[in-house]
């Protein structure tokens, strides 16, 4: 069944390579280049999940977790940070902003439909 | 994007007598490549961009090529035809074809009862002579009558005379049955002869076009069947080199996150760039030697450090240039199987002709279903508009006959009851013979009557039950011609989309094969990195080399060692890709790397040489996924062990 997932990237290359991967897996994508802007598009539109980068201008994606889960609409809702970073420092900040996973750039095609798939169950 | 600026100011002054001679210019030349590299920055992140779009549409006719080959295949192997485009019109075929074989075998049940009514009424007509032969005596009787009576009374003449009328009145309306309705009977032997001989000619006519046209589908059916199990084969070869087309495009587009991994490891280059600068101010500024060896540690192992950074990136960059274009490749060479495959099209072209056939067989059977129905009905109606006023002068000469059985019966016993009162006065022997012989002719011609009406009654009866078969055949041809019509139409409609869908298909792969070439040919033109990482990058990684090697023979010079690694840890705590940190572990090797080994480096230490010189922290294939690589991440999720679920 299709999901509609919101993919935050300050690279515009990476949020369309993300989206090329979830619309060929038949999935709606939202797209957002940063924090502030991921969380405007979410006061409108509802979503399954969120991949988030890290670092990114204006509000990173650490922060734009702990936004959202203080959202009570977004208690349950997947957060996973899709990041070149694998630190394992960043990695426990995440976790306690309220993350559901990690995935370390770069990850293949597959592996990120398979979280999506085990994330979202249809 | 890591920013813009201005064209910097050259670094100029004294040397302050520590200060090695080619310092100044090393550093110049840096503030100058760190320009190039900033203005070439947001380029590179253009072209990435660019080469995404044109993947994405290369992706997309990949996609739709090989949903094209899809509905091909289905379309050959029979996935497309078993379940609906043919087997509708087989069905309906199959359907008329038994509703044929049963009006056939009705007709010939009956054509045998036809060839009985019609025996029947040759019987009826043989009546004729055997009432003719009955009555011909009456004629004498009836002058012998009126010679007897002469002498007698004339309330006897008037009654013998009555008689003799009544016997001339009968003589007229038996005259009268054989001239007209037994007349009328023999016409319609005649008319039933010839619809038995039509009905004969049409029954196997009907046999055998029935016959052919069964055998016909059942051989074109075989013959299908056949091409698609060889098509079946053929079609995996050709299904597998299209998918992997769609999947190395795949792969293509994933090769592109590795922008994302270069453009972090510039920023943190960016970054340390005006420590560097600040360091060698204060190197510059140094009141004594002892003042400098804090600073040029600093700027010795800095420089280093960013010219891994900047090794890791150019070869990275590089790596995924190539792999993109290497993929690109790839796509085109299996374009080319894909075209040496032709063999396989030009059989999906024979194929798509046999369905034409198929599909020109199919209509002209229903066609020819739709004329043998036809003439069904058409014979059907013209059987019954014959028979139905056969039955109604059947019943009409029952009646007559009836009427006249009972006449001639009256007439015999009027006969016998004036013989009787003629004897009884004793006024003639003759009269008494004459009656009861009158009497005689009149039982006589009673009994071939009553024989010809039963035979009537007969045929009545049967004519009424085969005008309702005839009835009800002229309703299920009807029926079945509405079907034919309706259904057949349908299916027609549906075979004929089926045969240019398959055309239009064909046509469409071949569209799609030309714009795959065409875009890929474009994407490769998009791809060229090769400027940023053969020069630009390169050129900022010459002068923090050469840096670091001034800085190395100064401390040599001044007998200071080089490892003040504790000056990193700033970097160390930046860096944050595991990349980063097997740089970082191989330039500073006496501190052990508390990240994970690299997702894209070896693990080896790292070389800072200029390009064309070995550099092993870079990955051998930057598009294989490191699935392995981030075993700190290894978070037992069984994605992979750069994925970790919380």
């Amino acid at each position: 069944m299709p999901k509609t997932i919101l993919t935050v990237d300050d690279a515009a290359t990476m949020r369309k390579m993300v989206a090329f991967t979830l619309k060929g897996a038949g999935h709606e994508v939202l797209e957002a280049q940063d924090g502030t802007v991921a969380l405007s598009v979410l006061q409108t539109r509802a979503v399954d999940l969120v991949l988030t980068d890290i670092n990114m201008p204006n509000m990173n994606g650490i922060e734009l977790t702990r936004r959202l889960r203080a959202l009570p609409s977004f208690g349950r809702t997947p957060i996973i940070l899709l990041t070149t970073e694998s630190d394992p420092g960043k990695k426990a900040e995440g976790r306690s902003a309220g993350a559901t996973g990690w995935i370390v750039k770069p990850f293949s095609q597959e592996q990120l439909l398979a979280i999506v798939a085990k994330l979202l169950p249809s | 994007m890591l920013g813009s600026l201005k064209w910097p100011p050259l670094i100029s002054g004294h040397d302050g007598g520590l200060c090695p001679p080619e310092f100044l210019p090393l550093f110049n030349q840096l503030r100058e490549a760190k320009f190039n590299l900033q203005q070439a920055s947001g380029g590179l992140e253009q072209q990435f961009l660019a080469t995404s779009s044109e993947l994405e549409t290369l992706a997309g006719i990949g996609n739709r090529f090989v949903q094209q080959v899809e509905r091909l295949v289905g379309l050959a192997t029979g996935k497309g035809c078993d379940g609906s485009a043919f087997s509708g019109a087989i069905q309906l075929i199959e359907q008329s074809t038994e509703f044929l074989a049963g009006c056939q075998t009705q007709t010939e049940q009956t054509l045998e009862q036809l060839r009985d009514y019609s025996a029947k009424i040759k019987n009826l007509l043989g009546v004729e002579n055997e009432l003719q032969r009955a009555m011909l005596p009456l004629k004498f009787v009836q002058t012998l009558f009126k010679s007897e009576c002469a002498p007698l009374g004339l309330e006897t003449q008037q009654m013998f005379h009555s008689l003799t009328h009544e016997i001339e009145g009968m003589h007229g309306q038996v005259r009268d049955i054989f001239g007209t309705k037994f007349q009328q009977l023999q016409q319609t032997q005649s008319t039933l002869r010839q619809v038995i001989a039509q009905l004969d000619r049409q029954a196997g006519s009907l046999r055998q076009v029935t016959a052919a046209n069964k055998a016909h589908i059942e051989s074109t059916l075989a013959t299908l069947k056949i091409e698609l199990e060889a098509n079946q084969k053929r079609d995996l070869r050709l299904s597998r080199l299209t998918r992997d087309v769609a999947r190395e495009v795949e792969q293509i587009v994933m090769g592109l996150q590795f922008q994302d991994i270069v453009n972090q490891k510039m920023l943190h280059v960016t970054e340390a760039l005006p420590q560097i600068e600040a360091k060698f101010a204060e190197f510059k500024n140094a009141a004594n030697a002892s003042g400098a060896i804090e600073p040029t540690q600093f700027l010795h192992q800095c420089c280093r450090l960013n010219a891994g950074q900047l090794l890791a990136a150019q070869e990275e960059l590089a790596s995924a240039e190539k792999s993109i274009q290497e993929g690109i490749q790839k796509v085109l060479a299996r374009m080319t199987e894909i075209d040496s495959e032709c063999l396989s099209l030009e059989d999906f072209k024979v194929l798509t002709t046999s369905f034409d056939g198929i599909v020109q067989v199919l209509v002209e059977t229903f066609e020819q279903i739709r004329t043998m129905v036809d003439e069904t009905v058409a014979r059907a109606a013209e059987a019954y508009e014959i028979l139905r006023p056969l039955g109604s002068l059947a019943s009409d000469l029952t009646a007559i006959v009836r009427r006249m059985s009972a006449q001639i019966h009256l007439i015999g016993l009027n006969a016998e009851v004036q013989a009787t009162r003629a004897a009884e006065d004793s006024r003639g022997a003759g009269l008494v013979v004459l009656s009861a012989r009158t009497s005689e002719i009149s039982r006589e011609t009673n009994n071939i009557s009553e024989v010809a009406a039963a035979q009537l009654d007969a045929l009545v009866a049967g004519l009424t039950g085969t005008v309702k078969a005839f009835g009800q055949l002229r309703a299920d041809g009807l029926a079945r011609q509405t079907v034919l019509n309706q259904q057949g139409g349908a299916e027609e409609e549906q075979l004929h989309e089926f045969r240019n869908g398959a055309l239009a298909t064909l046509r469409e792969m071949g569209d799609s094969l030309d714009a795959i070439r065409t875009q890929s040919h474009r994407t490769l033109d998009t791809v060229q990195f090769t400027q940023f990482h053969q020069v630009t990058l390169p050129e900022l990684r010459s002068p923090l080399v050469a840096i670091a090697e001034t800085a190395e023979r100064w401390l040599q010079t001044h007998g200071c060692g080089l490892a003040q690694v504790s000056l990193m840890e700033g970097f160390k705590s930046n860096y944050t890709m595991a990349s980063e940190h097997a740089v970082f572990a191989s330039v500073t090797p006496s501190i052990p790397s508390d990240g994970p080994p690299s997702a894209t480096a070896a693990p080896s230490p790292v070389e800072i040489g200029l390009p064309g010189e070995s550099h092993s922290c870079t990955p051998e294939k930057a598009e294989a996924p490191p699935v392995e690589a981030v075993s700190a991440a290894a978070g037992g999720s069984g994605l992979g062990a750069n994925v970790e679920l919380f």
